[in-house]
């Protein structure tokens, strides 16, 4: 057997994901990082063919941010959680990616040169009970830094400190994009569905 | 905030449209870490020697080829190591 100081290699499946990255760190064995990619491959596959919408495109950016992660695994500091931090990366690179695609295309509401005038504050409730499909819908209609942004706030629950550092944003910047990315997305929903 | 989060819904519906990543995508990923970490080991263990080496090339100072050079040759003497 190799080195196992912990003697955990049999119970890798009931580490949590910082205890994983412990043993990885300490020990380099590829079982831990496998175990981890095991946890977050699927998420982070799905969450790339939702943003990128392409599954060979979102296949080679999984790849890249596994590699990513690996490369990065010792600057994880703890500081937030596992999943948090590996979404952020994800985030990260999808909207990249996004932004060297589009180029001068604006990835947000806010970038436009004249974005709407904002006076009331769409409730999260509008959003988080919309109905599944719709919401697929709305997502697929606006634009995709918006999509983005709503789906770091209400699917990944990222704060919106962790929102900042991935858009490397001011937090009030962030509050503000979120603002504008929900009365984006309630504006295209009467669009599509006028009759409510 | 609402009970219901038709956002982890979506997320949901979308996993069990792709239950699985590619295998291939495991396959390089763990190929990229054995060569990064190949790459790593074959730097840690001959990068310093090599420095040593250029740097007693240049005619600097050694300590660890002093050392070795004194174990060699206890005749030879620190000072000729060093030019």
């Amino acid at each position: 057997m190799q080195n196992d100081p912990l003697g955990k290699q049999g119970n890798a499946g009931k580490q949590s994901d910082s205890e994983l990255v412990k043993l990885y760190l300490s020990t380099q064995e590829s079982m831990y990082f496998s175990k981890l990619y095991q946890r977050y491959s699927n998420k982070i596959y799905s969450k790339c063919i939702s943003l990128l919408k392409d599954e060979g495109l979102a296949g080679d950016a999984t790849q890249e941010i596994f590699v990513k992660i690996f490369l990065n695994m010792s600057k994880f500091g703890e500081k937030s959680k596992f999943s948090t931090w590996v979404y952020s990366i994800t985030y990260n690179y999808c909207i990249d990616y996004l932004r060297k695609r589009k180029k001068d295309r604006k990835l947000f509401s806010d970038e436009l040169e004249n974005p709407p005038d904002i006076q009331e504050e769409v409730p999260d409730s509008e959003l988080l009970e919309m109905e599944v499909s719709r919401l697929k819908r709305v997502l697929e209609n606006i634009p995709s830094g918006d999509k983005a942004i709503l789906l770091m706030k209400y699917q990944d629950d990222l704060s919106i400190r962790d929102i900042a550092g991935v858009l490397d944003k001011s937090e009030s910047a962030i509050k503000m994009k979120i603002k504008r990315a929900k009365h984006k997305a309630q504006l295209v929903y009467k669009q599509l569905f006028p009759n409510g | 905030m609402a009970s219901r989060n038709s956002f982890k819904q979506l997320e949901e519906e979308q996993m069990a449209t792709h239950p699985h990543t590619p295998p291939e995508i495991e396959q390089n990923v763990m190929g990229n870490m054995r060569f990064v970490k190949t790459v790593g080991n074959v730097l840690e263990l001959y990068l310093p020697k090599l420095f040593e080496l250029m740097l007693a090339l240049f005619g600097g100072y050694s300590k660890d080829l002093k050392e070795g050079g004194n174990k060699d040759s206890a005749e030879s003497s620190p000072e000729g190591q060093s030019k």
